[in-house]
C-alpha cells in the first residue's frame, strides 16, 4: 500500500535573500521581507497563512514574532525545533502537518546571521565549567564544534580511501555552481591547487570545507496539493519526507562513527516516496561541512559504501555528470543557512527557473539537511 | 585563560574522583554489566536506575583523531596544533574517552593501542591522558 501523505502536499513558494556579512536590518526584518517573498511566489497573503514552522532561537525570529510583524491573523498549527536538522526537516514538518489537515497553508522558514562584534560566534562551544558530555571533552581542547566533526572526517578518510583531491574536486565545482547564483556568498572560482594549500582549520578539515556564516534567510511556502493546482506558479510535490536520529545524543560519543543519522531517514524514505535513488535527476545534498556530503551520498544510497571519494574524483557531481549535486553551490559556497538553501533551490530547478543554472533534466530530486546526528530527507517532484 | 575545567555533579563525581587517584574508574550498570560514558542517570541499556562504577582496565585503541589548527579553547592556543584522539576502551565495543595523546604527530593512527596516564591539574581535578601502550 502507499504511503498516505505521499503527494498530497506541494511547495507552492519560495523565497531566498541574499547571503552576505551584513544585510543592513535585523535579522527580524529580512526573514519578514523573505516570508511576503515566498508568499508573493505563491500567489497568497499572509492572511491564507495558518501555519508557522521554525526553530526560532535568536538570532531567527519566533514563529510568534513573525505571525505579529505580517499580520496573520492566528494560525492552527506552529512548531519547529531540531527535529529534521533544520531547513528540510522545517519543511517536512510543514508538510506532514498540511497533508494531516492541522492546517491548509504552512510558511517554514530558517534564518541565520553572521557573528557581529562581540557575539559568540556560532563555532564556538566551549564555555567555562562544561557539564554533561562536554565535561569529558572540552578539558582536553576539543570543544569548538568543528572538533565535533573532523575526526568522523579522519576515519572516513583514513579506512574509505577519501583523498583531499575528492573534497577539491567537490568543493571547486560548488564554487563554480556558485558563480551562476546571484545569491551565494562566494562567487569566485577556485583552483584544485588553490583547495590544496587551504590551511586546516582541525585536521583534516580544512577552511574551504566549512560553510561561511552569513545573514541569510529562506522561506517555503507548503499546502496541499489539491490548493496548490490553482496557485500562481508549478506545484512542486513532497512524495515523502523523514527525520532521523540514532541512539546517542552527542557528536563525540555517538554509538558509530561509520553509521550517521541518515541511516534512519533511508530506511523510510524511499519506501514512502515510491521511488529509489536512482530516479533522482539531481541531488540537493547538505554541506555544511563539505565533507557531510560523503556520508549523505552513501548512507541514502546514491553511491555504494567505501565509493564516494573515487566517484567525485570522477565528477559525476559536476552539473553536466551522472547526478549533479547542489547547482546553486550548496551551504559550502552560497552561504550557511541549514540547507534552507537546497530547498529552494531545488524548487526553482524543478520549475526550471534556475536561469543559467537550469540542469537539463529536473523532474525529481532528493533534499536533505543535518548531518551525523540528526537527519531530515524530503524527497520532491513537478509531477513529470 | 586557563583550560576549561569540569563542572563535577554528582553523578559524575566517581569517575572524577577515581582520577585523582589515578584510576580509570566508569559507569558500569550493576544488571546487565553495560558500560556507559560519559555517566547517565539510567542504564541505557536497560533502565536499571541504579548505576554503580568500577574500575577499568585503562587499556584502548585510537579509534579516530583531529589535530586542531584554530583558536577557540581557553589554556590551548599557544599549544596548537594539537591533537585530541577518540579512544575505543578495550572494555566494550565504541565506548569512547576522548584526551590527549603524548606522542608524536607522525605516530597516531586508527587502531595503535593505547594505555592511560594521569595528568594533575589542580587539587580537585586529574585528567586521565593516553599514551601508545608499552
Amino acid at each position: 500500500m502507499s504511503n498516505p501523505l505521499r503527494d498530497k502536499a506541494a511547495v507552492v513558494g519560495v523565497g531566498h535573500s541574499p547571503c552576505v556579512r551584513d544585510m543592513g536590518v535585523s535579522p527580524h526584518v529580512f526573514t519578514a521581507r523573505t516570508i511576503l517573498e515566498a508568499l508573493d511566489d505563491a500567489g497568497l497573503n499572509p492572511s491564507d497563512v495558518d501555519g508557522m514552522c521554525a526553530m526560532g532561537g535568536a538570532p531567527e525570529p519566533a514563529t510568534i514574532e513573525m505571525i505579529e510583524t505580517l499580520g496573520i491573523p492566528g494560525v492552527t498549527y506552529y512548531g519547529g525545533a531540531m527535529g529534521g536538522g533544520v531547513g528540510p526537516g522545517l519543511v517536512a514538518q510543514a508538510a506532514l502537518v498540511v497533508a494531516a489537515g492541522l492546517c491548509t497553508t504552512c510558511v517554514a522558514y530558517r534564518t541565520m546571521a553572521a557573528p557581529r562584534p562581540g557575539d559568540a560566534t556560532y563555532n564556538f562551544m566551549a564555555r567555562e565549567g562544561p557539564t554533561g558530555n562536554a565535561a569529558f571533552s572540552a578539558p582536553y581542547g576539543q570543544g569548538v564544534f568543528m572538533q565535533y566533526f573532523a575526526p568522523w572526517y579522519q576515519r572516513k578518510k583514513k579506512l574509505y580511501g577519501v583523498k583531499d583531491e575528492h573534497m577539491g574536486a567537490y568543493v571547486t565545482q560548488m564554487r563554480d555552481n556558485a558563480s551562476r547564483n546571484p545569491h551565494a556568498a562566494l562567487r569566485n572560482p577556485m583552483t584544485m591547487e588553490e583547495y590544496l594549500a587551504c590551511p586546516f582549520v582541525a585536521e583534516p578539515l580544512r577552511r574551504y570545507d566549512c560553510d561561511l556564516p552569513v545573514d541569510v534567510c529562506g522561506a517555503v511556502v507548503v499546502t496541499t496539493s489539491e490548493r496548490a493546482k490553482d496557485l500562481k506558479k508549478k506545484p512542486v510535490y513532497v512524495a515523502a519526507t523523514a527525520t532521523g536520529t540514532g541512539p546517542r545524543p552527542d557528536m563525540i560519543f555517538w554509538h558509530d562513527y561509520d553509521q550517521s543519522s541518515a541511516y534512519w531517514a533511508n530506511k523510510v524514505i524511499w519506501k514512502n516516496a515510491g521511488m529509489g535513488p536512482q530516479d533522482m535527476d539531481f541531488g540537493m545534498i547538505y554541506d555544511g561541512f563539505a565533507p557531510l556530503i560523503l556520508y549523505n551520498l552513501e548512507e541514502y544510497g546514491f553511491v555504494p559504501k567505501g565509493e564516494v571519494g573515487p566517484w567525485l574524483g570522477e565528477g559525476h557531481h559536476r552539473p553536466d555528470g551522472s547526478f549533479p549535486l547542489n547547482p546553486h553551490g550548496g551551504n559550502n559556497s552560497e552561504g550557511r543557512s541549514h540547507a534552507i538553501g537546497h530547498v529552494v533551490e531545488a524548487v526553482h530547478q524543478l520549475r526550471g527557473e534556475a536561469g543559467e543554472r537550469q540542469l537539463k533534466k529536473a523532474n525529481a530530486t532528493f533534499v536533505n539537511g543535518g548531518a551525523l546526528m540528526l537527519a531530515g530527507a524530503i524527497v520532491l517532484h513537478n509531477g513529470g | 585563560m586557563d583550560r576549561l575545567l569540569p563542572v563535577i555533579s554528582d553523578l559524575s563525581r566517581p569517575y572524577w574522583d577515581g582520577a585523582r587517584a589515578q584510576r580509570l574508574v566508569l559507569q558500569r550498570c550493576p544488571e546487565c554489566r553495560d558500560w556507559v560514558h560519559p555517566p547517565r542517570p539510567m542504564c541505557p541499556k536497560c533502565q536499571s536506575e541504579t548505576m554503580a562504577y568500577e574500575e577499568a582496565s585503562g587499556r584502548g585503541k585510537v579509534y579516530t583523531w583531529s589535530v586542531m589548527y584554530t583558536k577557540g579553547n581557553p589554556g590551548f592556543d599557544a599549544k596548537i596544533p594539537y591533537a585530541t584522539v577518540t579512544i575505543e576502551l578495550d572494555e566494550q565495543p565504541h565506548l569512547f574517552v576522548i584526551g590527549n595523546i603524548d606522542c608524536p604527530r607522525d605516530q597516531i593512527e586508527i587502531g595503535l593501542p593505547v594505555e592511560v596516564w594521569y595528568e594533575r591539574v589542580t587539587d580537585e581535578i586529574t585528567l586521565p591522558q593516553w599514551r601508545p601502550a608499552k
